[in-house]
């Protein structure tokens, strides 16, 4: 008799402490409760965006960043000029981090030549796959500076510049485990910009590329 | 008995929660996340696990047209004789000028072996569609070889001193001194210098008459002890310093011995072609000076005191 209450305490303390240990962890493998929490955080932050209008909030472990100010296109940028094509390149990679923080490519295949295979396939269409699949990010916006800018042709524009990226983390509406990616070193990226009503990029070369 | 039974008891819930985690594993596919950076650099996770797109969805990128042929005989090109591509390069950062050019922003940018700065080629097309058009870009130190050269008969014909050719001119390194002269004592402050010259180069290019100039900018400080430090002035000399005075290009030893002081020297250039305006050639001729011997010794109380 006495052996069998220390086993049923015994098996309650085993019971009690995993009980613990996975509600602390949260990476429970049913999925059910999971999706579930993350209905009822998703609608919270629905109702709590709904009350304050259009207020930016930035990407969080919980949900994507919400209503992200699209930069304008400065004045400068407009003009067919050494000058104008570097205030272009400038506002491309705020355009970028826009992008990186909403998922939306609209402004960027305005200012993007669909030439530009690698920004297709670098920002663009990650992004694009990322709104589908419900993906999002904290961190990896880019900070560039221009290091030469020149008129190549009447209607077109090298300019260089060097930048970085921040590291971050992956996460994803299922709320798997996020991933974690790296800063990026120091990049040199020569962007070729042709100007018809506007600049647009037509390709962008990477270090020695 | 009641001992063996908690044991297996034990044995059998620790060995339940590994399992199932396992299983769990197992199962799960590698999460859908994707991270969106320019150029992709050394993002190691682009694109995981996620679905195939859905039927009908246009990616943007489209393949691109193939470059053109960097190597291609110009006699294919008889109705064009107009060479097809044309070079510019840049400077990847000017010494001195690193805060200006935003060379400093962490991380910093590399600067070649010979302590110069990379130079930036670009290649860009001279003829229909890709007139204007940058098409390669290459990242070189001085000495290195380009991997995809264009023949010269693809190329603009105009005067053009690369950083090589620069780098072959006599220019002649700084000259160092010290005070004292090539002597010093531990832990005092030994005055150096260095010379400041610019130098010109008469040339023969294609018929034109071409000058040369090589202008010091910087001066990379070897003090033969481990120590080193880049300056963009030379030091000058101080009559009246002593080994209790420190300079701006002063350096102090805490060991005794022998050591070799040397400078790099980092010149810019500049060219002119038949007496026209003076044109800045990219890059740095990085040019080694002599090297001083420095002798440096020790004081002790008690020699004084025994003499």
């Amino acid at each position: 008799m006495r052996l069998a209450k220390l086993i049923f305490l015994f098996i309650l303390i085993v019971e009690l402490v995993g009980c613990v240990a996975n509600s602390g962890t949260g990476q429970s493998p049913t999925p059910a409760p999971s999706s579930s929490s993350h209905q009822s955080k998703k609608s919270a932050v629905a109702s709590a965006s709904a009350t304050s209008t259009n207020a930016y909030i930035p990407a969080s472990e919980e949900s994507p960043a919400e209503n992200v100010p699209l930069p304008d296109l400065p004045n400068a940028a407009k003009r067919n000029s050494k000058d104008g094509a570097t205030a272009f390149a400038k506002y491309y990679f705020e355009v970028i981090n826009y992008t990186v923080e909403s998922n939306d490519t609209r402004p960027l295949k305005r200012l993007t030549s669909r030439e530009c295979q690698i920004c297709g396939e670098t920002l663009i269409d990650p992004a694009d796959r990322s709104a589908r699949n419900g993906t999002w990010r904290v961190g990896g916006l880019h900070h560039a500076n221009v290091m030469d800018s020149y008129m190549s042709a009447k209607d077109k524009a090298v300019v260089t510049l060097h930048f970085t990226a921040d590291g971050g983390y992956m996460y994803n509406a299922s709320r798997e485990k996020p991933e974690k990616f790296d800063a990026a070193q120091s990049t040199v990226v020569s962007m070729g910009l042709e100007y018809d009503k506007g600049w647009k990029v037509y390709t962008a070369l990477f270090g020695s590329d | 008995m009641r001992y063996f039974l908690v044991l297996t008891l034990l044995l059998l819930s620790t060995a339940i929660s590994p399992f199932d985690a396992i299983a769990a594993g197992s199962n799960v596919k590698p999460p859908c996340t994707e991270n969106i950076r320019f150029g992709g650099g050394d993002v190691n996770h682009q694109y995981n696990g996620c679905p195939d797109d859905p039927e009908g969805v246009e990616p943007f990128a489209t393949p691109k047209p193939p470059p053109p042929d960097l190597k291609e005989p110009r006699t294919l090109h008889v109705e064009n004789k107009k060479p097809k591509f044309r070079i510019k390069e840049l400077d990847m950062c000017v010494p001195g000028r690193e805060q200006v050019n935003h060379c400093t922003s962490n991380p910093d940018i590399k600067s070649c072996p010979d302590g110069s700065y990379p130079v930036i080629r670009q290649l860009l097309g001279t003829e229909g569609k890709n007139k204007g058009r940058v098409i390669r870009q290459y990242i070189y130190c001085p000495g290195d070889e380009i991997d995809a050269p264009v023949p010269e008969e693809n190329l603009v014909r105009e005067i053009r001193i690369t950083i090589d050719m620069f780098r072959n001119y006599p220019i002649k390194g700084s000259t160092i001194r010290s005070a004292p002269d090539k002597f010093s004592l531990r832990n005092g402050h030994t005055h150096f210098w260095a010379s400041e010259e610019t130098q010109e180069f008469k040339s023969n290019l294609s018929g034109s008459d071409v000058r040369i100039k090589a202008i010091p900018i910087q001066w990379n400080w070897n003090y033969g002890d481990g120590a080193k430090r880049n300056l963009n002035f030379p030091g000058e000399a101080m009559p009246s310093h002593t080994l209790h005075d420190e300079t701006p290009t002063s350096h102090s030893y805490s060991k005794t011995g022998k050591f070799g002081v040397k400078v790099t020297t980092l010149y810019r250039g500049e060219f002119s072609v038949d007496g026209g305006a003076w044109q800045a050639i990219p890059g740095q001729a990085a040019v080694p000076s002599n090297s001083l011997p420095i002798d440096v010794w020790r004081t002790e109380k008690e020699l004084i005191a025994t003499d």
